[in-house]
């Protein structure tokens, strides 16, 4: 998602304020939050290890 | 009622107050709170403390905790938000809180806004990156990436679901879901994209989790088990 549809999302801060909290919503496990300022996006939910905790859900699942 | 993993009540209890601004304890805000403020304000919510707060405050407890808006969470609280904070009462004289001044939540509410535009904004786009998911070492990633897509993409016709799925290395993916196949492409980072036509042309920008997928896949699992 581009950067500034977000900031547009969230009407009552600043991207600068929006991205504080990120960092603080990360920190604390509530998110997964990656911001790429050289290509101007935010990705969501790409880190390995919560694929892979997922991924050990999916196993769990498919082979009760 | 018992709470032996969480302290005792009267703990919980200033926990509570201390979440609230009352300031009737001693005990500090911390990390643990965010565990004890979840525990708490379910009990609450279950002992009935909604009837007794205003329609206002309600209306901002339903959209903040269990309605889905990503989109435009922000734009729908703010009108709320803006009407809690002309809003105060006045407490009994038997009260350790005079007043209750609703505004100096405001702030925070702004925040707990963001942090669930955040959350839900995560559970609609997420790309799931197929190397992310053979580099963790499962053998077997790629049969069950196929069938969970496989089985997922029955869903998506019912359910309206679309699903995004970056595949770098493996094309086999593809001949799963040949009929669900809208578009592919190369996205941003170079990772090829195949996107799944799912039902509605409204939804095509939402992209759900694995776990959304893991849990549609188990439902329908379920649903042929029977």
């Amino acid at each position: 998602m581009k950067i500034s549809n977000l900031t547009n999302m969230i009407g009552f801060f600043d991207f600068s304020v929006v991205e504080k909290l990120t960092v603080d919503a990360v920190k604390y496990n509530f998110v997964q939050v990656k911001v790429d300022h050289l290509k101007g996006v935010v990705s969501f939910g790409s880190q390995v290890s919560i694929w892979a905790a997922r991924f050990g859900l999916l196993i769990s699942m498919l082979t009760p | 009622m018992t709470l032996d993993i969480y302290g005792s009540i009267s703990k919980s209890w200033a926990y509570l107050s201390e979440i609230l601004f009352f300031s009737l304890s001693v005990y500090r805000i911390s990390e643990p709170i965010l565990f004890y403020w979840l525990v708490l304000v379910n009990m609450q919510v279950a002992k009935g403390l909604l009837t007794y707060v205003s329609q206002e405050v309600k209306d901002l407890y339903n959209l903040v905790e269990n309605e889905f808006h990503p989109i435009d969470l922000a734009a729908k609280v703010q009108p709320h938000m803006l009407r809690l904070s002309k809003l105060s009462d006045k407490l009994s004289s038997a009260s350790p809180v005079p007043e209750v001044q609703l505004e100096q939540y405001v702030p925070a509410l702004e925040k707990l806004t963001t942090l669930r535009v955040l959350q839900q904004v995560v559970l609609s786009y997420v790309v799931i990156y197929y190397h992310s998911m053979t580099s963790v070492g499962q053998n077997n990633a790629h049969i069950l990436l196929s069938s969970s897509i496989d089985v997922s993409g029955g869903l998506c016709f019912k359910n309206g679901v679309n699903l995004l799925f970056c595949i770098n290395q493996c094309p086999k993916v593809f001949l799963f879901v040949l009929n669900f196949v809208l578009s592919t492409g190369i996205l941003s980072d170079g990772y090829s994209y195949v996107c799944l036509k799912c039902y509605s042309f409204r939804t095509l920008s939402f992209f759900f989790p694995l776990t959304e997928i893991v849990a549609m896949v188990y439902r329908c699992l379920k649903c042929i088990r029977r």
